[in-house]
Formats: C-alpha cells, sequence, structure tokens
C-alpha cells in the first residue's frame, strides 16, 4: 500500500503560486483569402477582391471559453483592432462591397472547428447598403436544399468557412437570391487548439457506401468537455464525403424526433438519421439515397468521412474504406 | 430489512454519499462521477454534491483519491473543493450528478454560484489534509431557497484534468470528509468572504483597471484573529487579485511573501494570484496574528481590452447588448446583457456581475479568534 502524503489543511503553505492552467494563447492574424461568392440557384459566381495589407483580421483567442474574437486589425498597429474597411466584390455583373463589423465572436472546438453566429455584414451595391446577418462555419449550412461544407483549421491548412447570405436581406438588384460564402484564413501563429471544447468525435463508423445509398453507424463519446448536442430543436445536416469530396448529404431541418430514440427524415425524403443518446456516448445511424459515387479503381482505399452539424455543434468522424471487386460498393477496410 | 437496504442504495445513488440525515456521521463521502478526456484534452470539469445534512459538519480532515491516473498518460492540474455558502441549494442540487466543463467553474449553479469558500485541494491522485490540533472547519448546510431553513451541505468539485495520451481517458475520484472527534476542537474557523471591491470594477472596453483605483476594499477583523488561509475568487477577466495586511499605521506589514504584483510595479503581497481557474492559497497553519486595528487590503486588477497588457496575453473584450445608441452598456450593479440576434452587439463595460462574462474580486478565507494575544489555542477549553 502506497502512503498518501500528508498537507496541511487546504493548499500546502509552499503552493502560493498556482500554475497557470490555461496556456495564453498569442493573438494570431489571417486574411480571408480567398473569399468566394455563388448563387446556387443560378449559378453565378464571384469573389471578393484579393485582400490588402487593410483586410487582415485579428483573432484572439479565449480558451476558458472555448471561444474567439474577430477585429478587422489596424493596419498601422496589428496588435490592436482598426476600423472595419469594406472589401470590393463582384458577383456575374454585379459590384459591390462587404465590410465585417468591428468586433464579432463566435465559438472554437479543438477539432479546429469554428461557429460564429449571426454576423451583421455591411452589403453596399449602387447606392443600397442592407445589414445582413450570416453565421459562419467550418460545419454544415443549407442553402436551396443543398449543403455546403465548411473544413476545421488545421496546422498546415486554412479554416474553410461557409455561410448564406439571406437574398431577402440582400439589397437590390441581389434580392432575392441566396449567396453562398466561402471564405479561408489561416491564423498566424497557429493557436493551441487542445485547450478548447472537444467536438463529437465519430469513431466505429461502419456501413456500406453504394451508388445508390450510404448506410453508415457511428459512435461518439461524450468527453466531460464536449458540449452536448441537441438533436429536437434545431436543424441537423450531415454529410458524407468520400476522397474529400461530398457523395451525399441531408437536411432534417425541423430536427429530430422522439424520446430515447430519436428519428427524422430529410426534407427531400431521402433520407433517414436515428440516434440514440446515452449521458456517455452517442450513437448515429443514417440512411442516404441522395448518392453522388464517383468511379474509383477496384480494392483502391477511399477515406470516409463524416460530417454532422448538430444545432452549431459539429461532430467528425472518419475511417478509410475501400471499394469492393467490382468497384461499386465501399466497406470499411 | 429490505425496504432500509433499498431506502439506504437510493440514497447513495442520489446523492452520492453515505450519510444519514438522521445523525450525523463521523464522516462523509463524495464521488466525482466517471467521467472520459478526451485524447490530448485540458478540461476543467465540475460537479456539485448536495449532503442531505441539517447542522454543520465539524470537518478535521479529508481525503482525496483521484482513479485513472497510473500510467495512463492522464495528469492532474487541480481537484478543488469548495464550500458552497449561497441561499440557493435547491437551484444547485437540481444539476447535481452532472458533470460540467467549465474554466473556474462558472457555468453552474445558480445566481449566487460566487458565493463558495475554497475548503480542499489535491494536485497528485491520493492526498490527505488535516487541520492543526484543536482546530476544525464547520462546512454549514444552507438553505434550498432565499430565507428557508438549512436544507444541506453542497459541495463544488473542480478538477482540471489533462489527458496526455492519444486515446480517450475515464477518470474518477472519491472524496472523504472526516469529523473532529467530540472533545478535541477549540476553536472553529470562520469564514472570510469579502466583495466591497467588487464596487470598484468599471473597465471600459479597450481598458485595465484596478478596483484600487475607485475603492479601498479592506476586510476588518472583529478583534485580534488569527488568519489561517486566505485565497481569492475571480472570473475569467481578473488579470490578479492581490492581499496585504495592514498595521494599525495603515501600512502594509510582512509577511508580504506573496506573488509581486506584476501590474502595480512588482508590489509585494500578503498573497497574490494571477488564475482564476486555481487560485492557490496562502496558509498558515500555525496561524497569522492580525490585531483589531490592523487590516487587510486587497484589490483585483482586470483586463478588458483585447490588445496587450503584458505579462497577460489579449483576451475577448466584454460585448454586450446596446440598449441605447451611442451609450456603451453596462454600469456598476447593472452588467451589460448577453448578446442576442435581435440587438447591436457591442463592446461593453466591465462591471461585477454573477454571469462568467462579468466580473467578481473576493477576498475569501478563514480565521479564528485569538487567544489572548496568541495564536496557540492548545489552553484554551474544548467546544464540541
Amino acid at each position: 500500500m502506497r502512503p498518501i502524503p500528508l498537507v496541511p489543511f487546504l493548499i500546502a503553505s509552499t503552493v502560493r503560486l498556482a500554475v497557470a492552467h490555461i496556456a495564453p494563447i498569442e493573438p494570431s492574424l489571417c486574411a480571408f483569402e480567398p473569399f468566394d461568392l455563388r448563387v446556387p440557384s443560378t449559378g453565378l459566381v464571384g469573389a471578393a477582391a484579393t485582400a490588402g495589407p487593410d483586410d487582415m483580421i485579428r483573432v484572439v483567442y479565449d480558451a476558458s471559453a472555448s471561444q474567439i474574437q474577430l477585429c478587422p486589425a489596424d493596419p498601422g498597429d496589428s496588435s490592436t483592432c482598426g476600423s472595419p474597411v469594406p472589401r470590393p466584390f463582384t458577383l456575374g455583373s454585379t459590384t459591390g462591397t462587404i465590410a465585417f463589423p468591428g468586433l464579432f465572436q463566435g465559438g472554437m472546438l479543438s477539432s479546429g472547428d469554428w461557429t460564429i453566429p449571426d454576423v451583421p455584414l455591411a452589403i453596399t451595391v449602387g447606392g443600397s447598403t442592407a445589414t445582413v446577418p450570416v453565421t459562419l462555419t467550418t460545419g454544415l449550412v443549407t442553402v436551396d436544399g443543398a449543403v455546403a461544407e465548411g473544413a476545421p483549421l488545421q496546422e498546415t491548412a486554412s479554416a474553410t468557412l461557409v455561410g448564406v447570405l439571406d437574398g431577402n436581406a440582400l439589397p437590390p438588384p441581389l434580392t432575392g437570391r441566396s449567396i453562398l460564402m466561402t471564405l479561408s484564413c489561416l491564423p498566424q501563429p497557429f493557436p493551441d487548439e487542445d485547450q478548447f471544447a472537444s467536438p463529437l468525435e465519430m469513431a466505429s463508423i461502419k456501413g456500406t457506401i453504394t451508388s445508390k445509398q450510404v448506410q453508415l453507424r457511428a459512435t461518439a463519446a461524450i468527453t466531460s468537455s464536449s458540449p452536448s448536442p441537441d438533436f429536437v430543436g434545431s436543424p441537423v445536416l450531415v454529410a458524407v464525403d468520400a476522397n474529400g469530396a461530398t457523395i451525399a448529404s441531408a437536411v432534417f431541418s425541423t430536427g429530430l424526433h422522439g424520446r430515447k430514440r430519436l428519428t427524422g427524415t430529410s426534407d427531400d425524403g431521402r433520407g433517414v438519421i436515428t440516434v440514440r443518446q446515452s449521458a456517455t456516448r452517442v450513437v448515429l445511424t443514417v440512411k442516404l439515397r441522395n448518392v453522388t459515387l464517383p468511379p474509383v479503381a477496384s480494392g483502391a482505399p477511399v477515406p470516409v468521412a463524416v460530417t454532422l452539424d448538430a444545432g452549431g455543434l459539429i461532430g467528425r468522424g472518419e475511417r478509410p474504406f475501400q471499394t469492393s471487386h467490382n468497384g461499386r460498393r465501399l466497406h470499411p477496410s | 430489512m429490505s425496504q432500509r437496504l433499498l431506502t439506504l442504495a437510493l440514497l447513495i445513488l442520489l446523492v452520492f454519499v453515505s450519510a444519514a440525515e438522521a445523525k450525523m456521521p463521523r464522516t462523509l463521502r463524495v464521488r466525482f462521477p466517471r467521467t472520459v478526456i478526451a485524447a490530448k484534452g485540458n478540461v476543467e470539469a465540475c460537479v456539485f454534491v448536495r449532503l442531505p445534512v441539517s447542522e454543520p459538519f465539524d470537518l478535521v480532515s479529508y481525503k482525496i483519491s483521484q482513479r485513472g491516473f497510473s500510467g495512463t498518460g492522464a495528469a492532474i492540474n487541480h481537484f478543488l473543493i469548495y464550500l458552497y455558502t449561497g441561499e440557493r441549494l435547491g437551484e444547485f442540487a437540481a444539476q447535481q450528478k452532472t458533470v460540467v466543463a467549465s474554466r473556474g467553474c462558472l457555468d453552474l449553479g445558480p445566481v449566487d454560484r460566487d458565493s463558495r469558500q475554497m475548503v480542499a485541494l489535491a494536485r497528485t491522485p491520493a492526498s490527505r489534509g488535516i487541520l492543526p490540533t484543536g482546530l476544525s472547519l464547520p462546512l454549514a448546510p444552507v438553505p434550498a431557497a432565499p430565507a428557508g431553513p438549512p436544507d444541506g451541505i453542497g459541495i463544488l468539485l473542480d478538477a482540471n484534468w489533462l489527458n496526455g495520451a492519444t486515446k480517450p481517458r475515464a477518470v474518477s475520484a472519491v472524496v472523504t470528509f472526516t469529523a473532529a472527534k467530540r472533545g478535541t476542537v477549540r476553536r472553529r474557523l470562520q469564514p472570510i468572504f469579502d466583495r466591497t471591491a467588487e464596487a470598484g470594477i468599471d473597465v471600459p472596453p479597450g481598458g485595465f483597471g484596478a478596483t484600487e483605483s475607485l475603492v479601498d476594499a479592506r476586510w476588518h477583523p472583529p478583534g485580534d484573529v488569527c488568519l489561517y488561509d486566505v485565497t481569492d475568487h475571480m472570473h475569467k477577466r481578473g488579470r490578479f487579485f492581490g492581499v496585504e495586511v495592514r498595521d494599525t499605521a495603515d501600512q502594509p506589514r510582512p509577511p508580504l511573501d506573496g506573488l509581486a504584483n506584476p501590474y502595480a510595479n512588482g508590489r509585494p503581497t500578503l498573497f497574490g494570484a494571477p488564475d482564476f481557474t486555481d487560485p492557490g492559497s496562502q496558509t498558515f497553519p500555525a496561524g497569522l496574528f492580525v490585531g483589531a486595528s490592523e487590516s487587510l487590503r486587497y484589490g483585483c486588477w482586470d483586463d478588458n481590452d483585447n490588445g496587450d497588457h503584458p505579462p497577460s496575453l489579449p483576451s475577448p473584450v466584454r460585448l454586450g447588448c446596446q440598449e441605447t445608441p451611442g451609450v456603451t452598456p453596462g454600469t456598476i450593479g447593472t452588467p451589460a446583457a448577453a448578446c442576442t440576434p435581435s440587438c447591436a452587439c457591442v463592446p461593453a463595460n466591465l462591471v461585477a456581475g454573477p454571469t462568467p462574462e462579468d466580473e467578481v474580486c473576493i477576498l475569501a478565507g478563514f480565521y479564528y479568534p485569538a487567544a489572548g494575544g496568541s495564536c496557540d489555542i492548545s489552553s484554551l477549553p474544548v467546544v464540541n
């Protein structure tokens, strides 16, 4: 039996300075570059002008609350916030400017996922300006019934944020056409991500993928630092990627329904999701019949990734699959 | 017999304590439920426990056993035990058994969640703490709702655990409190809990402020006392807490071997703390005599700027809903409301308030009445 060290009551008097438990994180700078615009309903594409020195964004981290705060960096002193600088854009034949607010904040997870809700963007076209709130996320968004994917911040890869400008809030002549924004940011210096809250990490991904149907089952452990997903009160989005390309996705706008066993049918009626949740884990089953499976060589390894966005909480999982002999089916390798 | 066993089992299941309500037991056990730390994770996890007793528990020693750390890659940053001293135990207890991830354990509990006293700490998997002979620390029951009768003892467990492994790790903890034997207590520790400095928290966006610029915050002892332990409580924008003993001439007097204040030209302190998640404390096992005409002067240094204020790194500025155009929200006594999609979310003044986004500046700790100008209580009569 090991002896238990005896210490004076409360903290040992020798411990006067508590060790810092949250390692401070240096603020970063990044430019939203590239900054693409697309109108999915018409196929119209465009982009913001190349970022200049006035377009740097300063990112300040708060690991204690898993938050980030962003502001336009002062071009003369990047250690402080400056004034918002409208950035020119073109979209088809339309030109205008888009300006971020002076300060905005969102959440960050240890996976490098960002969610920045309700950023009021000032969109100016001609003489008209409209303030359009947009939620930017590295997870999933839905626009005109389709799902668009962002990408989390990785040591060597930018965070790709996606967001949808509601067409009804846009000034003319853009009114009525929702715009998908896709913008990237690689903060320098790169932040220590480990101190932030954990995402829902999906493991044990099993199932099969054919050209007609994706049927997968994934299990996610709920750790002490992962926020609880909300499957009931908010929309749930799912995307399945193979070789880095989205092959199937689904939108469950009204969330899931049920008690212990939550289920939902996708807005297009071609996807079904089932969730069983306990205090320690979530078991997710998806069947998606809207599949675009590109040709893959027989026996070739194919990384398959599942992304879930439930009430702003992002879950991710990846597993290597391989093709069957005839190349028409993917299964776990 | 089976009914009694069932009742006992239910009690253990519900409150995680081996305590009987009718008679104060000699020991109380509190469990931190098994929880999983993500790979490479650094998490501060919090659990609240209600002990269903109606009388104070005369604590003299504790034992903390943390499990899941031997050879697993998991490590302990701190394990703190707080005694809840508020008046809303019923609200707090509604969350018991639930593990909540929260830095500083600020995201759980009722509006008076900051009413808490640190009573124990461990940094190793197994540790014990014992009070000096003749002293006890009463764990007092508090009401379920304001102005109600004592309903139970509220204990908040605050664990900062790390997982250096590449796989998730499950950990847990058990705390055992032991009460004083009859006829052994000569003095009971009394709490110090002073919040007067909070009237001096008023930091505009882009600012860095010291409470002492607005308030001369003091704790005046009720007579000659012996300081047993001193600590603090801040929220996340608190960068430093400092306290010193002021003598009868109102000058700082030794001991001044606490952490020097980096935001006040290295001013020495009796106790200084830079970390809101783990304040640490300064304990005086033999007691530090503080005369009736002396005082403890303290203050906090708060940061509401996302610019540089060495040695601390920038952190997010307080945001709040703008109620009146052109007026920065948040005044002393009325913190800014949290941002919602329907309001103009703007940088706000940092003032004292109950939410984790607001600040607090609390001097906490324990003292006991001196024994005729001395801290030696060995000749005093027993009180239990």
